[in-house]
């Protein structure tokens, strides 16, 4: 009996001995949330092509419930212990970045930007993941249209990187896309005007790369860093230092890794219209077209060629390079299609427009989804109204609202860019004289169209309607249509600033 | 003795645990491990539920470490840990509550009723050692065949070394089946006992071992489903492998009941037979 007694004290002691482990509870909950949110994830992954919206509405949902189980959001939980409330708060940032990356999969950039900034704000993350937080809102502000917010955060995955010690210390491994982001903040603020801006961001930039450079010499880093110093000369407009940073590169046999081919050729370019070197240019291609026989940039090299002797005046000369490298086995669809281009234009400047007319018809059958075919309607719409025949210049319209809707329609196989379909059609029409018809079809869409070439052909429509035909009214119309069809979208943004500077300028 | 003879015997005895199913006296120690199983399974799968926590959080950090802290860890690992505390169950409580079964099954069986009736608690100890020696036979033909294969070996390997492992344990669990028998009919400690068992199955050894044989292929499926639990969790849920789990306790309590009719049935007929 005192030994039945005993053992029931010692039991109630443990139990009372033993904490309620909240910690592990809670992390076990919010691992087993996450894995149901995980499960919805992989099956939007597999079927990425097909994914139904079921899918993803149910990972969204899911990661969700995960963000909002959050338990360090009403108190600190000062007494769990260290290392479970670590896990935790790593978990929930994988959540939080999961959840933000499927916002953005589902266009709702502003939620996607949102979540990316206040999960940058929380702090306790690690670099890499800090690194693709940002990234993650810069994208997301760039589908917004929102260049400003692009520059601070490619201003802060800059800062980021140069002020980690783990990545100087060789330990934080990161993309190249990130080594490449100093490069594209120069960029990004050459194009906004923000020359101040752009000379200080370039210097800080030329002294990272360097000091990158000198930390891992002769590593895929190294590489990396002398390219991007390369691309910033180029981005700056400094094509000498780009000339000597390239020439060096190519010299550097050892670290080429399958990149030399397009290296010369930027090279041989460089000198050809770059620095006015045409003998120079001209023999780097030439070497370029020995040396990789066969190549894209090998055929390159041959249409640059053509390139250069028509800039040199001998069209006739020009035209034959042009024609030899249509023939040539092998050749690139994008090369070939630019040749038979630049030839018609040769023929057209000759006198021989019913040569050119053909060479284009066959360019447009030959390689229909290439960009010099999509310009290729232009040439003709051009030469027809110059002529002032009308009823060729109908003919023309009608193949090419025909030609560029083929392309349009979602279901065809067009690989490209349709908003550059988009941009040729307009122009054809602004060509005729047709702007207004123009406006009218990108502004009512297609049912054949997708979403992006819907809101884009309304944007268009809306940039003829004020600009072009000076029709204010039709443009603030079309403006809060797509405000109204495309919410939370870069089209509504663009709209928004857009009807910003109509009410300014009226 | 002939194979057709022990053919005969074999389907005879397990035409003969129809009987012992309809009888819930015998039935019930079955059940009742069973129901045991189900609730230390249920606790190892609720051990986050505040209630359990205090105590299972520790349990579970004692029995798979850190990593059974975690989901879907916990429940892809559960068959491992759950392996621990089930070996030292079923040598004591389950070979216990199986062989008062075996009491009741001698008292419901027709010759077994004329044997002398004997008190089940005396020769519990002696039950224990004998529980302990059958889950060792397969713990060392488990853990042989373990060491023969590694992570290279030829997928023909692997299966012929399974299928000599389930051959080497229902060989060896056969010498001892009989030993609880042994107990009720004639009494004695469990060294006896284990001669006894040892010398009665040599005799009917075919019948045995297909009966043994029968169990063990009865149970294949679930155990192979159960060692590939991490692609059962990310084929299904993570909690399909509770679910499994349970449906083997399950399967154990007829597969048990079906083992020890069908060798009570093999020990005693009409002429001859354990004495």
């Amino acid at each position: 009996m005192r030994a039945a007694r005993a053992t029931w004290a010692g039991a109630l002691l443990l139990l009372a001995g033993c904490s309620g482990h909240d910690d592990i509870r809670t992390r076990y909950q919010l691992e087993r949330m996450m894995w149901r949110a995980q499960f919805h994830q992989r099956r939007v992954n597999i079927a990425i092509l097909g994914a139904s919206m079921g899918d993803t509405q149910d990972a969204i949902q899911a990661y969700r419930r995960v963000v909002a189980a959050d338990p360090f959001a009403g108190s600190p939980r000062a007494d769990w212990d260290p290392a479970v409330s670590a896990d935790i708060r790593e978990l929930l940032v994988s959540a939080r970045v999961a959840l933000a990356n499927l916002y953005f999969a589902t266009e709702r950039y502003t939620d996607a930007g949102t979540l990316y900034t206040e999960t940058l704000s929380l702090g306790s993350m690690n670099f890499k993941d800090v690194l693709d937080a940002r990234m993650g809102a810069a994208r997301a502000s760039y589908m917004e249209g929102d260049q400003r917010r692009v520059m601070e955060q490619c201003a802060g995955i800059f800062r980021d990187v140069q002020a980690s010690p783990d990545f100087w210390a060789g330990k934080g491994h990161i993309d190249d896309v990130f080594l490449n982001i100093p490069v594209t903040l120069v960029r990004l603020q050459t194009d906004a005007g923000e020359g101040a801006a752009a000379d200080s961001a370039a210097s800080e930039a030329l002294a990272f790369y360097r000091r990158v450079s000198h930390t891992w010499p002769g590593s895929r880093l190294d590489w990396q860093s002398r390219l991007a110093v390369a691309q910033l000369h180029m981005v700056r407009g400094e094509w000498r230092a780009a000339d000597d940073d390239l020439e060096k590169i190519i010299a550097d046999t050892g670290q080429q890794a399958g990149d030399g081919a397009s290296l010369e050729l930027v090279l041989a370019e460089i000198h050809a219209f770059r620095l006015a070197d045409t003998a120079g240019g001209a023999q780097r291609f030439e070497s370029v077209r020995s040396r990789y026989a066969g190549t894209v940039a090998a055929f390159a090299a041959g249409y640059d060629l053509a390139a250069l002797r028509l800039a040199q005046s001998d069209p006739s000369g020009a035209a034959r390079q042009f024609q030899e490298l249509e023939r040539a086995p092998g050749v690139p669809a994008a090369v070939a299609s630019r040749a038979m281009l630049a030839r018609a234009r040769i023929l057209e400047s000759s006198g021989s427009w019913d040569d050119a007319y053909a060479l284009l018809r066959r360019l447009e059958q030959m390689y229909p989804f290439t960009t010099a075919a999509i310009e290729a309607p232009l040439v003709v719409t051009r030469h027809y109204v110059n002529e002032g025949n009308a009823a060729m210049v109908d003919v023309a319209m009608t193949h090419a609202g025909e030609y560029y809707n083929s392309l349009l329609d979602r279901r065809s196989a067009f690989p490209g860019n349709r908003l550059v379909v988009q941009s040729a059609l307009a122009e054809s029409f602004v060509t005729a004289g047709r702007a207004d018809e123009a406006a009218r079809l990108l502004g009512a869409g297609s049912q054949s169209w997708d979403e992006v070439s819907t809101a884009a052909g309304m944007l268009k429509a809306a940039e003829l309607y004020g600009r072009v035909l000076h029709r204010p009214d039709d443009a603030r119309a079309t403006l809060e249509k797509v405000i109204d069809r495309f919410p939370d979208t870069r089209y509504a943004r663009t709209a928004r600033q857009r009807l910003d500077a109509l009410a300014a300028g009226s | 003795m002939n194979v057709g003879r022990s053919i005969n015997r074999y389907l005879d005895a397990l035409s003969y645990t129809r009987s012992a199913f309809g009888a819930p006296g015998v039935f019930l120690p079955f059940a009742m491990f069973g129901l045991l199983q189900a609730l230390i399974l249920l606790l190892f799968a609720q051990f986050t539920h505040p209630l359990l926590a205090p105590v299972m959080v520790p349990v579970m950090r004692w029995l798979g470490g850190e990593a059974s802290l975690h989901y879907p860890m916990h429940l892809v690992g559960l068959p491992s840990v759950y392996q621990r505390v089930y070996l030292p169950l079923v040598a004591s409580a389950g070979f216990a509550l199986w062989s008062f079964a075996v009491w009741k099954l001698v008292d419901h069986h027709a010759v077994g009723a004329d044997r002398p009736r004997r008190d089940f608690r005396p020769a519990l100890p002696h039950i224990v050692v004998i529980g302990v020696l059958f889950v060792l036979a397969s713990v060392v033909t488990g853990e042989a065949a373990s060491r023969l294969v590694g992570p290279r070996t030829p997928d023909t390997v692997q299966r012929a070394v399974l299928f000599a492992s389930v051959l080497a344990t229902a060989s060896l669990q056969a010498l001892l089946v009989y030993a609880p028998l042994a107990l009720r009919v004639r009494g004695g400690g469990w060294r006896s006992a284990v001669a006894t068992s040892v010398a009665y199955a040599r005799r009917h050894f075919i019948a045995t071992a297909m009966v043994l044989l029968t169990v063990l292929l009865i149970h294949w499926p679930v155990d192979f489903i159960l060692s590939r639990a991490d692609r059962l969790a990310a084929r299904f849920q993570p909690e399909t492998i509770v679910q499994v789990m349970l449906a083997s306790a399950v399967l154990e309590m007829f597969t048990a009941c079906l083992l020890f009719a069908a060798i009570t049935e093999l020990a005693l007929p009409r002429e001859g037979g354990l004495k």
